[in-house]
């Protein structure tokens, strides 16, 4: 089965079949055979190389937390995003989605729905442990979707609302 | 006296430091009550308590911090006493005193010595007059230039103009030299006025890279007071200490004994009855000077439970019911060391800004030594209104060392999926030259970790993230023990050679 995942600014595409003894890892050229060992619905035992590591990992709105060796890596599932539509890049295919830069609660949503955007427009305020975030648009467009108000509480997965370039 | 205890007991406080007191109290075989807000419905002081009370909406004004509400949910529950942890109303000497007029024991020292070593300006002369040394400095704010002029020739330069309505850095000025007095003294003045609506500055001797070291105590309601030794905090923030440590590198035998001897006089200035932290700061030469007492159990206590073996709620607890301490100064010893790393939802590589979600996922580790003071669990929800600590990690170890590699071994099994945490940048704190060598000033933070950055994906740990990640979809379905075909014991044949550092 094929799958494509970004890390930080690489993306990469693999692909992961059943092997007579576990799996075989693709990854351009090069093959990996792994096995692993399920601990419970978070963890696993995977081994390759002649080594075990102990991996943990949870799954949330189209990402995959890994913790391996001590560091937690964050990886976005690009396929699931282009199936369902949507991507957590800031602007794809002239919408930008406006997402919390952390979460936290709405203070103020300056736009209302059909309103002409200009890039630079301040167009909400996010406040998380007493600190103000003002959020800005990045292309000029028609306010869309605003799915919270003013006093709601937001996280960075849920758009706030959507910024739809003008034809 | 010394059997008499309390039937039940409230905790007015959330998170880790209420999961703390609640193994006290089952330890010792007293129910307790917690309250919560709305927000906390789920947290885990709520799921460990015996009981729970709503108090109100998130807002810490509305639920934490309202002493009524408080008072009210101990009384409507039938506890007789109130343990207020760190933070919230723990140092606040009108819930002390509301506590006592409501018939309730406050578990903590009496409303008047919380007041006055609250008061900066009053516990600095206290203790000038009990003897304890404190930074050298005016006595109060002033205007005049010439009076600042000539308290620092007295002291010395460089020395601190400090806002008297002061903290968090504003207002505050470090002069050099004479020549740039009037015109920092200025410059305070305004940037005082503007941060607390007061221009009044005083000026302190500058102490030049200290050590933040502090010294637990404990008085009982007889008299007696003890010190369990120091802590050094001097790994800071912001002014937020994130590793802890006991003993000190910094200190001899000789200083160490000045100090305590020091700390104990300042609990007995002011009659102090529970557990607290006298502050001081340590210059290069090894001069201390008297900071401020805080007046509750501290976060990093811990540390010195591993290395003194008290337990220090415990003891707050029975001190509250009238019990002596049921240790001397001479039954305490320091055995070995131990350092404690604080866990916050935050985000080292963007700003540290605070972080909340939910824990999809949480392992604690554990082994010799280990101890993990906990707030989460795997599906806590991390809220935005509150601190954003969620736990102490706490290594000991017969060694510095030693407590130092158990304490990155553990940190690297922390496993908190979902909500970041700066367990990666404590690991890289610990394993820092300068660290490891006990350099451990209060500017090592800004000077050593200034351009941290995360370390990325390595490319040998690159096939086997991904091979994670496209496991990780078929675990929740998958209920054999074992992937793929190879159901039987030895499923391990590698088929082929994985070269490391395959290109991108």
């Amino acid at each position: 089965m094929n799958y494509e995942y970004r890390i930080a600014d690489g993306t990469y595409s693999i692909s992961l079949d059943k092997s007579e003894n576990g799996y075989n890892l693709s990854i351009g050229d090069k093959t990996l055979a792994l096995s692993a060992i399920k601990i419970d619905d978070n963890s696993f035992i995977l081994r390759a190389n002649g080594i075990n590591k102990v991996i943990h990992v949870a799954r949330t709105n189209g990402r995959v937390f890994v913790h391996l060796d001590g560091a937690i890596h964050v990886l976005e599932d690009v396929l699931a995003e282009e199936a369902s539509g949507g991507s957590s890049a800031e602007i794809v295919d002239g919408v930008q989605r406006i997402l919390a830069p952390m979460p936290g609660k709405l203070v103020k949503v300056m736009v209302s729905e059909g309103d002409k955007v200009a890039k630079g427009t301040n167009v909400c305020i996010v406040e998380a442990m007493k600190m103000e975030n003002v959020v800005q648009a990045k292309l000029d467009g028609i306010a869309r979707n605003i799915s919270f108000k003013a006093g709601d509480l937001v996280d960075t997965e849920t758009p706030i609302l959507e910024i739809i370039a003008e034809e | 006296m010394a059997d008499a205890m309390f039937n039940k007991i409230l905790i007015a406080n959330r998170g880790e430091i209420a999961c703390r007191i609640i193994h006290a109290c089952k330890e010792i075989g007293i129910p307790s009550v917690v309250v919560y807000s709305e927000a906390d419905s789920k947290a885990l002081h709520v799921l460990n308590a015996d009981d729970a009370v709503c108090i109100g909406p998130p807002e810490p004004m509305q639920s934490y911090l309202a002493i009524d509400k408080v008072i009210a949910a101990a009384k409507e529950t039938g506890c007789c006493a109130i343990h207020p942890g760190y933070g919230f109303l723990a140092e606040n000497h009108q819930f002390a005193q509301k506590c006592k007029d409501a018939g309730l024991v406050f578990i903590g020292s009496s409303p008047e010595s919380i007041r006055v070593m609250g008061n900066k300006v009053e516990a600095r002369q206290m203790m000038i007059a009990a003897g304890v040394p404190v930074i050298p400095g005016m006595q109060a704010s002033a205007k005049d230039v010439k009076l600042f002029a000539s308290e620092a020739d007295k002291v010395g330069y460089p020395v601190l103009l400090k806002a008297a309505a002061g903290g968090g850095g504003k207002g505050m000025r470090v002069v050099e030299k004479q020549d740039d007095l009037a015109a920092a003294l200025e410059g305070a003045q305004r940037e005082a006025k503007s941060a607390f609506g007061d221009d009044s500055v005083y000026l302190e001797k500058y102490i030049e890279n200290p050590r933040h070291i502090e010294f637990q105590v404990f008085g009982d309601s007889h008299g007696n007071a003890v010190h369990l030794f120091e802590r050094e905090c001097s790994i800071q923030r912001r002014h937020q200490k994130i590793v802890e440590e006991t003993p000190s590198v910094a200190l001899t035998p000789e200083i160490r004994a000045a100090m305590g001897k020091a700390a104990v006089k300042v609990v007995k200035s002011c009659d102090y009855s529970s557990a607290g932290t006298v502050e001081f700061l340590l210059d290069k030469n090894g001069n201390y000077y008297f900071l401020e007492m805080n007046t509750r159990i501290q976060v990093e206590h811990p540390i010195t439970e591993a290395v003194v073996g008290v337990d220090l709620v415990v003891e707050q607890i029975k001190v509250a019911a009238g019990a002596h301490l049921s240790f001397n100064q001479d039954d305490l010893r320091q055995v070995g060391h131990a350092i404690e790393c604080r866990v916050y939802a935050e985000d080292a590589a963007n700003n540290f800004l605070p972080a909340a979600g939910t824990v999809h996922y949480l392992k604690e580790p554990s082994g010799p030594g280990i101890r993990v003071d906990s707030g989460i669990y795997s599906g806590a929800e991390v809220s935005v209104y509150y601190d954003p600590i969620l736990s102490k990690l706490i290594a000991w170890g017969p060694t510095r060392e030693a407590a130092r590699k158990r304490m990155l071994k553990a940190l690297s099994e922390y496993v908190v999926l979902g909500v970041t945490t700066q367990i990666d940048y404590l690991r890289d704190v610990l394993s820092h030259k300068e660290f490891i060598e006990g350099r451990t000033y209060t500017n090592f933070i800004p000077t050593h970790m200034a351009d941290w950055k995360q370390r990325g994906t390595s490319d040998d740990s690159l096939p086997l993230v991904l091979a994670a990640g496209a496991l990780s979809g078929q675990l929740s379905r998958n209920t054999a023990s074992v992937f793929g075909e190879a159901a039987q014991p030895t499923p391990w044949e590698t088929v082929g050679k994985w070269e490391i550092g395959m290109g991108s």
